[in-house]
């Protein structure tokens, strides 16, 4: 019986393949095409992120925006998503209970502090993360470290000047004079600040 | 035009496929730069193109198939006895349908059917360490990954509260006494040496004793994106970087005697390969990690060409990375592949 043994041509193709089959299956090999892939999945999540918005679904716009991090390195769908439901929905105009508020106020912030390693301008979500916690948290909870984890935030975002994206002269000399500050007056003074900015000047 | 070359560009590319390659680059072009719907990302742009000489390698593979099929190693002893004509014809044949292909691909831009995207900066996170020196100082540590581009640079948050030296004599520098000096209330500013980009590695040291704190979470590497000219450029890396993959393709189906299809297939796992951009970690040990070395190792026989392929969201880490001994080591690679291609093998029997 005549029998036709694979050449080496063709064991080392098959070789190759299987190499490549189980690199892809583990992770450490992508395959061609797999980043158009991605583009499209980063696409097709920024649909279903939008539709979320309009139809109200805080839970899903978090987690849609979490995904279009992940696949795109964007990180703008996450940060409007977190003020959506950490600033917004714990809001005074969302007539919540003190308990929900304090729910959705919470849950914004952990998916911010969750993402920041991968957050592209993690400068601008620092203010959303003050904010929430100075304004929203802290009435609610009157825990000292919810008011200086926000103050704490604040600080790193005018050491950075406001960052690359909203830097801000105004913001560094701001640093500057909070440095010349004693360490007892640091605070107080980031507290003055953020309710100066959250109180406009005509009121 | 030699009937040869334009059998087989009818074959490769009937008028079906034409049309879908025509409504491919459209599709690719709306869903990146649609006013609207788009994702807004010449990155993503690219991807899609990229796809398109896949298929090509792919319907390549098929054609030679069918050629065997037909009993075309036969007739090509008895048309040219040296056996150049049919590879060298489609291997012409390949770089003509894949210049054209990435020309379509220029057509929605050129003809201002779209605009292109702003070009920004893609703002990436760093990998940072941190340790102190006998003499207190502390050394910063920094991991970007992988190979980046020249024109890259670091930017980095200090927390002042517990400096203890004035901002006049602050100085952040690295082993080469390349220094920086940071200021209150502004993000210091790093630009790459060639080096550090191409290791995608450096130190960073401030004064002794400092007090100066660098907020780990908020160090970011700042790449500024390939403006709209770059269009051509990038695709033109593409084609360099498939060519040597048609030439590899027809190597494989010539001396390995495999089917086009099986050729194309592992033309693909080593096209995947050489686009792997390699990060330098610590693999361990155990069958996974063997597995992964080996796949290493095949990755560094190849020329570092992954650059040439910069594609998808992130694509500006990889843009302009190729160093020109790689592209040159990498068309050389396809070089060899078409001679031993070309060289005289007697066909299959049956």
């Amino acid at each position: 019986m005549k029998r036709n043994l694979p050449s080496a041509g063709q064991i080392l193709a098959i070789g190759l393949l299987l190499l490549g089959l189980a690199g892809a299956s583990l992770g450490t090999v992508q395959p061609l095409g797999a980043r158009s892939w991605q583009g499209f999945q980063g696409w097709w999540t920024l649909r279903r992120f939008h539709q979320a918005e309009s139809d109200g679904d805080l839970p899903a716009m978090l987690e849609l925006g979490k995904q279009h991090l992940q696949l795109t390195g964007q990180g703008d769908a996450l940060e409007f998503a977190a003020y959506h439901v950490a600033y917004g929905a714990s809001g005074p105009s969302s007539n919540r209970l003190p308990a929900d508020a304090l729910y959705w106020a919470q849950t914004g912030l952990q998916a911010l502090e969750e993402s920041q390693d991968l957050l592209p301008d993690p400068w601008s979500s620092l203010q959303t993360q003050a904010y929430t916690l100075v304004e929203r948290v802290f009435p609610l909870t009157y825990d000292r470290d919810d008011l200086y984890q926000g103050l704490r935030a604040i600080e790193d975002r005018l050491a950075a000047g406001g960052g690359i994206v909203q830097s801000s002269s105004g913001l560094s000399q701001l640093y500057r004079d909070f440095l010349t500050l004693p360490d007892s007056e640091r605070n107080p003074f980031i507290l003055k600040r953020l309710e100066r900015a959250l109180i406009p000047e005509d009121e | 035009m030699n009937p040869l070359l334009k059998g087989f560009l009818r074959e490769v590319m009937p008028w079906t496929w034409q049309v879908f390659f025509a409504l491919a680059v459209c599709t690719a072009a709306s869903l990146s730069f649609d006013a609207s719907l788009g994702a807004h990302s010449l990155g993503t742009y690219l991807a899609y193109i990229s796809i398109l000489p896949m298929v090509l390698l792919f319907r390549i593979g098929s054609v030679l198939d069918r050629r065997a099929q037909q009993g075309w190693p036969h007739q090509e002893i008895l048309r040219n006895a040296n056996g150049h004509k049919a590879p060298l014809n489609e291997m012409i044949g390949s770089a003509i349908l894949l210049g054209a292909t990435l020309l379509l691909g220029m057509a929605p831009i050129v003809s201002g059917l779209y605009p292109m995207p702003n070009p920004s900066s893609g703002l990436y996170p760093v990998h940072v360490q941190f340790t102190t020196q006998d003499d207190g100082t502390e050394l910063w540590l920094f991991d970007l990954g992988s190979t980046v581009p020249k024109t890259a640079r670091l930017l980095l948050t200090v927390d002042w509260s517990e400096a203890t030296v004035s901002p006049e004599n602050a100085v952040v520098q690295s082993p080469d006494e390349r220094q920086v000096r940071p200021i209150p209330g502004e993000l210091v500013q790093w630009d790459l040496s060639e080096a550090e980009a191409r290791v995608g590695k450096l130190v960073l040291q401030p004064n002794a004793q400092s007090g100066l704190i660098l907020r780990k979470q908020l160090c970011r590497l700042e790449i500024p994106r390939p403006e709209a000219d770059a269009l051509p450029r990038l695709l033109l890396h593409q084609f360099l970087f498939f060519l040597p993959l048609f030439a590899i393709l027809l190597a494989w189906f010539r001396c390995g005697r495999i089917r086009g299809s099986l050729s194309a297939m592992a033309t693909f796992t080593i096209a995947s390969i050489a686009a792997l951009p390699l990060s330098p970690v610590d693999l361990g040990s155990g069958p996974v990690a063997a597995l992964a070395k080996m796949l290493v190792l095949v990755k560094l026989a190849l020329p570092p060409v992954e650059g040439l392929l910069a594609t998808g969201h992130r694509f500006d880490r990889l843009a302009d990375t190729t160093p020109e001994l790689g592209i040159m080591g990498w068309l050389m690679l396809g070089g060899l592949a078409l001679w031993l291609a070309t060289r005289r093998r007697p066909p299959r029997k049956g």
